[in-house]
Parts: structure tokens; C-alpha cells; sequence
């Protein structure tokens, strides 16, 4: 077994040029998978981030049927209930009771449908960063203020300062009406709330809906995007799955986990076209080795060499190959991602269409350990089968006609 | 006592362009144990096709040729290769040696073929190293000896299984006539002392008025028989 690794290690020296070649072409296919495998994950969770950060929140609790079907009628009547369970739940950062209800915005000019938000100030800022893409303005502080989209604004021909007027059907069915103060104005970037945003105090859409305390949702901020899943399962089972359903992001937005299931199906079909590149690099190297080694391996045979024992050194050749360019893939792959998580990577240039998918326009690359090892291994076992066929040519070779030459 | 025994053999070479040569046809020829036989023959007269299919490497194209016992016409390809591997030793023409390894490991090649312990193995190959004179030179890559060095290495690893006979293909070809005749003669010292049968084929004199026997080999037949 050791001759053979040394045979096999000596002829990868012999052929120095040709294997560094080889191995860097292992290693730049490892390496740009896994840079690109990063960066994905990076621009990906950013955009998780982003998104369930500017408005949706992690995880959200509502009555059921709420997600289908959003209304009045589908408040929380026992919002104590739900808290009572987020507080029993691990890994939260912070929660916030919200109402949400359509309305219609009047200026004196002009007037609107749109989504009015009664939010409390100081828990709404620890879940999601609304307050930060006040544009002109404020965030909403006290009840008699309203904060709406710059394109709603526009529309309504109003800015900060002016008044505007809601109208809404309450809970009770009866009109309900009141006027507020513009402090603020909105800029997301995202079209849909610009043009469709506006936010009062909890305690404002309470006194305007007459809802008497109860709420539309509990969005909630998860220590971790990571630990969504579980945190989400946790709040499950302490709330009554007929009363209550409890959704984390991926269900709250499914088509960004669409979106996310396509970047990985696309890092899939990259590692595809780059495990191609690596089988014919490496079968390159070990077919050219071999016919320039046809009467070594004659000898072999000749001598009473197994072909079990030419196929294992081959093998082996291969192997080391593999490794030695996985190693170099891997050095030069976290080095780069690494590099870039710490540095990000500025994409400004293309932001317009980053700031619609929400993942701005600095890219920081995420490591995770999980798939280096896996595409690794699968590297690995690209080479390994790769070498079947050239083993297979050296080990059928006659010894006679192999000597002859 | 017979080691190998030729019976009738004929060897018809057929090239893929479909050319057929006759390179034996009808040798009977009887090798006894101990030995130092010379195939002697002029340039395509046979002799390395002979020496391939006593040592199990070719298959004749009809006749018996039983060695040690065993016809190898009637023995599977696998089998073939562990008997050349347990009672066959080779020695080339153009050496032939592994040349990534050292001159050590050449030797110790054969014996973890054979499954033999590596300390055993290299204990073996020092010892037969040294018989063949070159005890300094174990640690150089062998295509760093000359020619004559070389084949004393290919001439120990041939040693190196414990083989019932040795099958030296003009191994003094490319060696200038003085390195050939030592080379011989070491053969010659080693075919007594260890008993090994060699059979060596050449078309120089003064190689073939070493051996013991000679077999003049023309056109595929032997002419003193
Ligand atoms: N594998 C082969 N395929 C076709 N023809 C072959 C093959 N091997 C040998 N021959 C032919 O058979 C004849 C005998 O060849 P062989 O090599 O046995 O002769 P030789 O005595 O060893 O010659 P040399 O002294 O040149 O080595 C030659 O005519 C040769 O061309
Ligand atoms: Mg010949």
C-alpha cells in the first residue's frame, strides 16, 4: 500500500507542472464555488434581514385566518394571551402590538386608499427600522400624528405639517373618521409602501378603530434569522393552534423564500458546471500520465502487479490531486469570502435593482460550515470516479504490447 | 529435473492491421532446474517471444508448455500474474526499472507485491543490494545509475521474489562488452549460489559462450535441438 501512495506521490512530482495546473484548477473551482456559495448566502440573508427588518418582523402572531383574510374582525381579542407566550418563548429580541387596517386618506387636494399602522413608537423601533427611513420629518411619537409614504404624500400633494383626514369602518361597523398631523415622511425604496404606508400611534388606531386594546398582530425580532424556525415552533406550541397561527418569515413573504430556493437551485447547477470542469481537468491529467507511463504499468503487470493494486494507485493519484486542490480551493475560497464578510463588496453601480430585492447595495459574504464539506466531499468523489476510466485503460493494457511499446 | 517443458509450441503474431507473423513455429525445448540456458538468435528469429511465453506473460498459439507443473495455455490471466509474480523473475533489455523510486524500493516492490512485512522487505532488498555490489547506490533514484548499475538493480528485484527461474531479454544489449561480460558473470556467481535457473537471450558472442547452454534460435525454429 505505502509503494503505491509513493508511486503515485512521486509521479505527481515527476509531472510538476501538469499537477500544479491541475490542482489550480480544482482549487479555483472550489474556491469560486464556495465564494459564490458565500456570497449568495450573504445577499440572500441580507435580504432577509432587510425586508423583515423594515417592516415584517421575523416572526408574526395573528388570530387565524388573519394572513388569508386580514381585517378588523380577525383581531386578537386576548392580546395578554400572546404575550404571555412570547415571554415564555427563548431567543426573542423584542416584540411589537400592531393594528393594521385599509383606509382611506383625504387632503384637501386629493384623496387615497391605503394601509394604516397603529404602532407603539418605542417597541415598533426594536423590531423593525421604519423610524430610519423617515425621509423628511419624524417617526410618529405622539397620538395625534401620522406618518406617511413620500409618494402617497405626493399623490395627496402634502407635506410635513399639513393635515390630512382618515376615514375607516371601525370595529363595531359604524364610521369612524379623524384628522392627524403629517410629522413624517416615508421612503423605503419599496414602491408598495411609499405609495401605501401610513403609521399612527397604537393608541390612535385603537381610539379610531374603537377596538378597546385589541390588536391585528405581534410582529416579533428573533435574536438570529437562523433561529427563526425554532423560535417560531416554540411560540406554537404555547398558543392554541385554533385560536392563533404563528408564521415566521417564510410564510409571511413566500416569495422571497422562493426567491432564496432559486439562488440555492443556482448554486447547485454552478457546482454542476464546475464538478465538470474538474472531471475533465483531471482526467486530462491521468490519461496524458498514463499513456506516457504505458510501459511502466507493463512492467507492473508483468512483474505480477494486480490490477486491482494499478487501479488503487491510480486511484490514489487522483485522490491527492482532489485533496491537494481542495486545500488550495478551500485556503483561497474562505480567504476571499472572509475578506469580503469583513470588507463587503460594493455594488453600488447595480443598486437600483439591489434596493428592489431589499438587499442593499454593499454585498457581505456569509461563511457557513456546512457546505465547504459537502461540496468538498463531492469534489472529491468527482476525482475518485474520474480516475475509474483512465485505471480502467491502465489496467487492461497487455503487458507484452505495453513493453514492446 | 525439468523445470519448464516445451511441447510443440507455435506462435502466430496477428497486428491489428491483420498481418500475421509466424514467430515460432514448433519448439520443443526442456529447461532443467540450475540452468544458465542462452537463447542465442539472430534479430526476429523469436527469442523474446519465447522467453514471454515461458515466462506466463504470452500464451502460444499451440503446443503445452508446462511449468513447474503447471500448463499455462489452461491457466486464467489472474492466476498467470501470480505465477510470474512467486516463481519468475525479469530482467530487460532497456532496464526497466521504476524510475520515481530508489534503487531500495525497486527491490522492495516485489516483495509487497508478495505481502511480504516491510521490515523483512527492505532487510531483503539491502541484503541483495549488496550481493549485487551496490550497497552505496540504495538511495539514489535508479535513473540516476548507469546503465550497467541499473541492470545489476533490475538483476536484484528479478532475485528479489524468490523465483524458480529468471528471463533476462538480451539484458546486455545496451551495455558496453566489458559491463556485459560482469554483468554475466555475476548472473552466472547467483545461478549457483542460489540455485536460480537463468534463461537469457542474445546475439553476442561472448555472452552466449557464458552460458552453460545454448539454444540457437532462426525463423521461429531451433536449430541444434
Ligand atoms: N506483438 C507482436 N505483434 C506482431 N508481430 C510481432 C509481435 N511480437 C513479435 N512480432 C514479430 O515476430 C517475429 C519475432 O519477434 P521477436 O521479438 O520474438 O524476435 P527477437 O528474436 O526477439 O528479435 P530481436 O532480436 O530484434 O529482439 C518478428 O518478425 C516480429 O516482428
Ligand atoms: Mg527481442
Amino acid at each position: 500500500m505505502l509503494i503505491f501512495i509513493k508511486i503515485a506521490w512521486r509521479n505527481i512530482r515527476r509531472n510538476f507542472y501538469r499537477s500544479v495546473i491541475t490542482i489550480s484548477s480544482i482549487g479555483i473551482g472550489f474556491a469560486s464555488l464556495f465564494f459564490i456559495r458565500s456570497f449568495i448566502d450573504g445577499a440572500d440573508h441580507q435580504m432577509v434581514e432587510n425586508y423583515t427588518g423594515l417592516i415584517s418582523g421575523h416572526i408574526q402572531i395573528h388570530s387565524k385566518g388573519f394572513q388569508d383574510n386580514p381585517g378588523l374582525k380577525k383581531s386578537i381579542r386576548s392580546p395578554l394571551e400572546v404575550t404571555g407566550a412570547l415571554v415564555k418563548a427563548s431567543g426573542i429580541t423584542a416584540v411589537s402590538p400592531r393594528v393594521k387596517e385599509y383606509v382611506l386618506i383625504s387632503s384637501a387636494e386629493n384623496s387615497g386608499g391605503a394601509l394604516l399602522m397603529g404602532v407603539d413608537p418605542e417597541q415598533e423601533v426594536n423590531v423593525t427600522s421604519l423610524h430610519k427611513h423617515i425621509r423628511s420629518g419624524k417617526f410618529v411619537s405622539t397620538d395625534g400624528q401620522i406618518v406617511i409614504g413620500k409618494t402617497l404624500a405626493r399623490s395627496l400633494s402634502v407635506g410635513i405639517n399639513d393635515k390630512i383626514v382618515v376615514v375607516a369602518q371601525a370595529f363595531d361597523g359604524s364610521l369612524a373618521s379623524e384628522s392627524y398631523r403629517i410629522c413624517g415622511l416615508l421612503d423605503t425604496g419599496a414602491e408598495e409602501m411609499d405609495k401605501g404606508l401610513a403609521i399612527v400611534t397604537l393608541r390612535a388606531a385603537d381610539q379610531l378603530f374603537v377596538l378597546d386594546g385589541k390588536v391585528s398582530e405581534f410582529a416579533v425580532r428573533a435574536g438570529s434569522l437562523e433561529k427563526t424556525d425554532k423560535i417560531t415552533a416554540s411560540i406554537k406550541r404555547s398558543l392554541d393552534p385554533l385560536k392563533y397561527e404563528v408564521l415566521s418569515w417564510k410564510e409571511i413573504s413566500p416569495s422571497l423564500l422562493q426567491w432564496i430556493q432559486f439562488d440555492v437551485a443556482f448554486s447547485d447547477f454552478l457546482l454542476l458546471v464546475i464538478l465538470l470542469v474538474v472531471a475533465a481537468g483531471i482526467l486530462n491529467t491521468l490519461l496524458m500520465g498514463i499513456l506516457e507511463r504505458v510501459r511502466e504499468f507493463g512492467i507492473m503487470l508483468a512483474l505480477g502487479t494486480k490490477r486491482r493494486q494499478i487501479v488503487l494507485m491510480i486511484g490514489i493519484e487522483s485522490l491527492i490531486l482532489g485533496l491537494a486542490g481542495i486545500a488550495a480551493g478551500f485556503a483561497l475560497g474562505a480567504g476571499s469570502s472572509g475578506y469580503f464578510a469583513v470588507h463587503g463588496i460594493n455594488l453600488s453601480s447595480f443598486s437600483a435593482a439591489l434596493d428592489e430585492y431589499y438587499t442593499g447595495s454593499v454585498i457581505y459574504p456569509r461563511i457557513s460550515y456546512g457546505y465547504p464539506v459537502i461540496y468538498g466531499t463531492i469534489v472529491l468523489i468527482t476525482s475518485l470516479i474520474v480516475s475509474i476510466y483512465p485505471a480502467w485503460r491502465a489496467a487492461r493494457l497487455n503487458p507484452v504490447e505495453a513493453i514492446r511499446g | 529435473m525439468a523445470l519448464i517443458e516445451i511441447r510443440g509450441i507455435t506462435k502466430t503474431h496477428i497486428e491489428k492491421s491483420g498481418v500475421r507473423t509466424e514467430a515460432l513455429r514448433g519448439i520443443d525445448l526442456t529447461v532443467n532446474e540450475g540452468d544458465f540456458l542462452s537463447i542465442a538468435g539472430p534479430s526476429g528469429s523469436g527469442k523474446t517471444t519465447l522467453l514471454n511465453i515461458i515466462g506466463a506473460l504470452d500464451s502460444p498459439t499451440s503446443g503445452t508448455v508446462l511449468f513447474d507443473g503447471i500448463d499455462i495455455g489452461n491457466t486464467p490471466t489472474a492466476r498467470l500474474a501470480d505465477l510470474r509474480l512467486k516463481k519468475v523473475g525479469f530482467v530487460f533489455q532497456a532496464y526497466n526499472l521504476f524510475n520515481t523510486l530508489t534503487a531500495i524500493e525497486n527491490i522492495e516492490y516485489i516483495m509487497v507485491l508478495q505481502a511480504k512485512p516491510p521490515f523483512e522487505a527492505r532487510k531483503t532488498a539491502k541484503a541483495l543490494l549488496e550481493r549485487v555490489g551496490l550497497s552505496a547506490h540504495g538511495d539514489k533514484q535508479v535513473n540516476r545509475l548507469s546503465g550497467g548499475e541499473q541492470q545489476r538493480v533490475a538483476v536484484a528485484r528479478a532475485l528479489a521474489s524468490g523465483p524458480k527461474v529468471i528471463l533476462a531479454d538480451e539484458p546486455t544489449a545496451n551495455l558496453d562488452s566489458r559491463t556485459a561480460a560482469n554483468l554475466i558473470d555475476l548472473m552466472r556467481e547467483l545461478n549457483i549460489e542460489k540455485n536460480v535457473t537463468f534463461i537469457f537471450s542474445t546475439h553476442d558472442k561472448i555472452v552466449m559462450d557464458k552460458a552453460t547452454r545454448l539454444v540457437l534460435l532462426k525463423d521461429g525454429k531451433i536449430l541444434n535441438g
